[in-house]
């Protein structure tokens, strides 16, 4: 612990003890897991402790974490967060690990989350002032000393990589008088470095020598967000360009092996890159439904395949705060959740359309479709996502039904989900039938409710070449269901059962696997949560934001506390 | 570290004063900066945070939409916050129109509000006083948790008995 923190905490004790107005909370989660993951020991003990104190204007957030190790990332003890700040009525102060969204987030977007071990929030300060009576204006900079990041189908509990990177941003929020529109303007300004693959020749040795170097990147973005209020609609669209360079340049590099020696092959080498994003909202609310349109065209980083495969080379891509709007649904629904994709920042078009509709006091119904694909492979981006195998489509509609009575809730959902993971000559194609007949809860007194769940989904799994062949493939079913009691509002008991026949998933010797797991919850006082899991459960998909990470299956036992003071 | 920390939760538990409502300055939603103090002065203040993504707070919009026009003329008002990020906040005004939702929404894009409370669970619903002295706290939602919440309002409209 630096000797910063430790005076502040000294500070902090008298003030705590003798300030009138001093406010405080504190809070201790604890996660622990003993068991197996895909038949090796799988164990974790993560704690934090949270504290924060106000103080008039003042506020001070501490957590400090004890992870041996964590459940994923490295081990660790000492400062998780620390962050001071002074919020007045026209001006505020930020110090510490600062989080940040310029407009939606297409340029810059410092966010963390536990779950996923996903981190992007720098160490810094941020200042925001009121000018002109109207008008915000907002500035930040900071470092981030190591960026730790996954692939998306990435099953690993450590990071596939790590970076450093430092960023300074300016954005400004312009309203109109009539409260009709507003601007936001920015501008960022960063720099990062990564490892990187390097291949030259070295004239002593007389030899082609592979090396394994820190490669330097520095990037403008600017952009601008736009908001629309009308009386039954608004309209939000959001524009930024990226302009990069490189240190080392981005280059595929081969050896060729002749009978005179070896020569090293380049093929154009990058020395800069360019990229845009633009994201556009239409709400749209008359008397008898809502509506809402999206469309995304993301072009932070366009790559060849092989620089996409290559988690290390991450100066070609979208850089680690650029994560606008998905452009697509977070399901609730566990097999929904399973079969969604990771968002491609860097060269994705797509569109998603929602309707809400209020049937009666008790029923309300909700339709979706979303396509998304890459822009192009001929170098010249589209406007509007593509079904053509070669562009990585993925596309989703369904038709949820929900039913909310005084003692009863049931919700169904009917959806259609289809996926392409293009390779070099065909297509791996995903078919998803999914069927929600009962999210149902049911309270007949006001001590117990009552709760099931039933996922249905059928999958049909086949690959295409894209000359038109259709290679075999072969069908699978998978369930998910959980059955729910609680009771007096603080105590819960539930039971989760899967089950797949998806041959990816499999053992050896079944056809058919099972996972089963019982969880129990205890809120035996206000702010505290007491919950134990045992058995196996499936694993999966878990994204947030469009970073989807694969967690493996987990079977032993899990018990967490989250209490606050 | 722990050590210090430790006494810190010693001797705050010890000498702590009341939990007050933190000063913030949230968005609403046409950007506008609102500061949540000067919305809740005066008046019993039910304020629910939630997301576009969370079940359970769907189901309990209805209610916390009952509550606020029920005991509006007592000084009571719901205040909603979505803590939505910049990924799905786009979805909070079509939400909000199809529930048909009357009480104040605001925005934490950013969770500065939320992250305050050392919590991770959703929907959390805090009740404060007219001076913004936090009353109750709750986690989650079950059938049947609006009762509860009823309850503390009356609580806090009661004017308290005299010893």
């Amino acid at each position: 612990m630096t000797i910063f923190p430790r005076i502040l905490l000294l500070l902090l004790v008298p003030l705590s003890m003798w300030a009138e107005g001093v406010s405080w909370n504190l809070g201790l989660k604890s996660n622990l897991g003993r068991g197996e993951q895909v038949g090796t020991d799988y164990n974790y003990f993560e704690n934090f402790i949270s504290g924060s104190i106000e103080v008039g204007h003042w506020y001070l957030d501490l957590s400090v974490e004890s992870s041996q190790p964590p459940e994923y990332g490295f081990e660790y003890q000492g400062i998780d967060r620390f962050f001071l700040s002074y919020i007045g009525d026209s001006r505020s102060l930020e110090i510490g690990d600062i989080s940040a969204v310029f407009g939606r987030g297409l340029a810059l977007n410092l966010d963390e989350n536990q779950a996923i071990d996903f981190d992007n929030e720098i160490l810094g300060v941020r200042f925001s002032s009121v000018f002109l009576e109207n008008h915000e204006i907002d500035f930040l900079a900071g470092v981030k000393q190591e960026y730790r990041f996954y692939s998306p189908s990435s099953d690993l509990r450590e990071p596939d990589g790590k970076a450093a990177y430092e960023l300074t941003g300016v954005e400004a929020t312009l309203n109109s008088e009539n409260g009709l529109w507003s601007l936001i303007p920015y501008f960022i300004a960063s720099r990062m470095e990564s490892d990187f693959v390097w291949q030259e020749l070295d004239v002593d040795l007389g030899s082609i020598v592979t090396d394994t170097v820190t490669q330097q990147m520095n990037a403008l973005q600017a952009g601008w967000g736009q908001s629309i209020y009308g009386e039954t609609w608004d309209l939000y669209l959001e524009y930024n360009k990226t302009w990069k360079s490189f240190d080392y340049p981005v280059v595929d590099q081969s050896i060729q092996h002749s009978e005179s020696g070896q020569s090293l092959l380049s093929d154009d080498p990058q020395y800069s890159q360019e990229g845009q994003a633009f994201n556009l909202q239409l709400n749209w609310f008359p008397e008898w439904f809502t509506t809402l349109f999206e469309y995304k065209r993301y072009l932070n980083g366009p790559e060849k395949s092989s620089q996409k495969r290559n988690p290390l080379l991450l100066a070609t891509k979208p850089l680690p705060w650029q994560m606008g709007p998905t452009g697509i649904r977070e399901h609730d629904i566990s097999l929904l959740g399973n079969v969604t994709h990771p968002v491609d920042y860097g060269d994705e078009l797509g569109w998603n359309l929602e309707v809400r509709k209020t049937l009666s006091d008790t029923w309300s119904a909700v339709v979706n479709g979303a396509q998304t694909s890459q822009s192009s492979t001929d170098g010249s981006p589209g406007i509007l996502p593509t079904q053509d195998l070669d562009r990585n489509p993925w596309q989703e509609y369904y038709a949820e039904f929900e039913y909310s009575g005084s003692s009863f809730y049931q919700r169904m959902l009917i959806a259609y989900t289809k996926s392409v993971l293009s390779g070099q000559s065909a297509a791996e194609i995903m078919e998803h039938y999914t069927l929600v007949p009962a999210y149902l809860s049911w309270h007949p007194n006001d001590d117990i409710v009552l709760s099931t769940v039933v996922e249905l989904q059928a999958s049909k799994v086949y690959g295409e070449v894209y000359s038109g062949d259709v290679l075999e493939g072969h069908d699978f079913r998978s369930g998910h269901f959980i059955a729910s009691v609680d009771y007096n509002h603080n105590y819960s008991t539930a039971i989760i059962w899967d089950t797949s026949n998806d041959p990816s998933l499999l053992t050896a010797d079944k056809d058919i696997q099972h996972w089963v797991s019982g969880e129990v919850s205890v809120k035996p006082r206000n702010g505290l949560w007491l919950r134990a899991s045992y058995g196996k459960e499936k694993g999966g998909v878990r994204c947030t934001g469009g970073v989807c990470r694969v967690l493996n299956p987990f079977e032993g036992f899990r018990l967490s506390m989250e209490w606050r003071l | 570290m722990i050590r210090m920390f430790s006494l810190l939760l010693l001797i705050s538990l010890s000498f702590g004063q009341q939990k007050n409502l933190p000063h913030v300055n949230l968005k609403d939603m046409k950007n506008k900066t609102q500061n949540l103090e000067k919305l809740v002065n005066g008046k019993v203040t039910l304020i629910n945070f939630w997301a576009t993504y969370c079940v359970p707070c769907r189901k309990e919009m209805k209610h916390l939409n009952r509550i606020n026009t029920t005991y509006a003329d007592q000084n009571v008002q719901v205040i909603g916050i979505s803590i939505d990020d910049s990924r799905t906040v786009g979805r909070v005004k079509s939400m909000v129109k199809s529930q048909k939702l009357e009480y104040t929404i605001l925005l934490d894009t950013e969770q500065k509000l939320y992250k305050n409370f050392n919590t991770t669970a959703m929907p959390f619903s805090i009740l404060v006083d007219s001076k913004g002295k936090i009353l109750w706290e709750h986690t989650g939602y079950l059938p049947g948790d609006e009762a509860q919440m009823e309850l503390e309002i009356k609580k806090a409209l009661s004017p308290p008995k005299k010893s």
